[in-house]
């Protein structure tokens, strides 16, 4: 594949991918607030890990609204993750691979998967605290833990951090490339 | 940097407009701007070869080591 052909490919499937990021961004919030109002009704699958810890499995209104606020922790994070996505997105839509605006854009998507990754330690014990508010004294849960899923997540943000670096070595020779004459 | 290119003072001398000298070393009016302000970060032995050609000069003529540039 030639340079052009490439950089063509990457201005069309960054295009794709932006629009993707900024549908799956403004779904975020509305999906969870659906998911939260629908629960009494949604099928036993879906809602089984919070009826687990809740002693009746239909949840009254404002236990379902704290769910949603606990819900919102992580879905912020992942929702300004996804923000940043289509920004660097929209650069090579753009047809700007190796510019400062990328390297920048690198390091605050690192960040935001940090974010993203702490956000989701922090829901184990607000969702457990959220979905048993309504128990009786003495089985309210809280819970705390970290699995596969969050040391993947930081893992990411590791690999996201060396690609931000990576990058700007790109930008260092490119800028050098564009200006030998 | 403490690489002074003299380009305009050869083009003076040999009373050569940029853009003719551009033309005929091949390399774009926007590419000789960078080495004449001194931009540039290198330059090609061909591209150093084709110049000191059509000004029939070395490339000590335009290239110069100054110390004192930070």
């Amino acid at each position: 594949m030639n340079t052009g052909n490439n950089l063509n490919g990457i201005k069309k499937l960054g295009g794709v991918l932006e629009r993707v990021c900024l549908i799956a961004a403004v779904a975020v919030v509305p999906l969870t607030a659906l998911y939260w109002a629908a629960f009494n009704a949604l099928p036993p699958d879906m809602t089984a890990s919070a009826v687990t810890q809740a002693v009746s499995p239909v949840l009254p209104a404002w236990v379902r609204l704290l769910c949603f606020l606990a819900s919102m922790v992580p879905a912020v994070a992942f929702l300004v993750t996804l923000l940043r996505l289509r920004h660097l997105f929209v650069l090579y839509r753009e047809g700007r691979i190796f510019t400062l605006a990328n390297v920048a854009c690198f390091r605050r998507l690192a960040k935001a998967l940090l974010l993203w990754a702490v956000a989701t330690i922090l829901y184990t014990p607000l969702s457990g605290l959220a979905v048993t508010a309504a128990n009786p004294p003495g089985r309210h849960i809280l819970a705390l833990g970290l699995g596969t899923s969050e040391l993947a997540l930081f893992f990411v943000v590791a690999v996201a951090v060396v690609i931000a670096r990576v990058m700007d070595e790109a930008r260092r020779l490119d800028e050098e490339q564009a200006l030998t004459v | 940097m403490a690489i002074i290119v003299n380009l305009d003072v050869m083009l003076a001398r040999r009373k050569m407009a940029s853009k003719d000298l551009a033309e005929a070393v091949g390399i774009t009016a926007q590419n000789l701007s960078i080495l004449k302000t001194g931009k540039a970060k290198a330059i090609r032995f061909s591209t150093l070869e084709a110049i000191c050609r059509m000004l029939d000069c070395q490339p000590g003529d335009i290239l110069e080591y100054s110390p004192g540039e930070p």
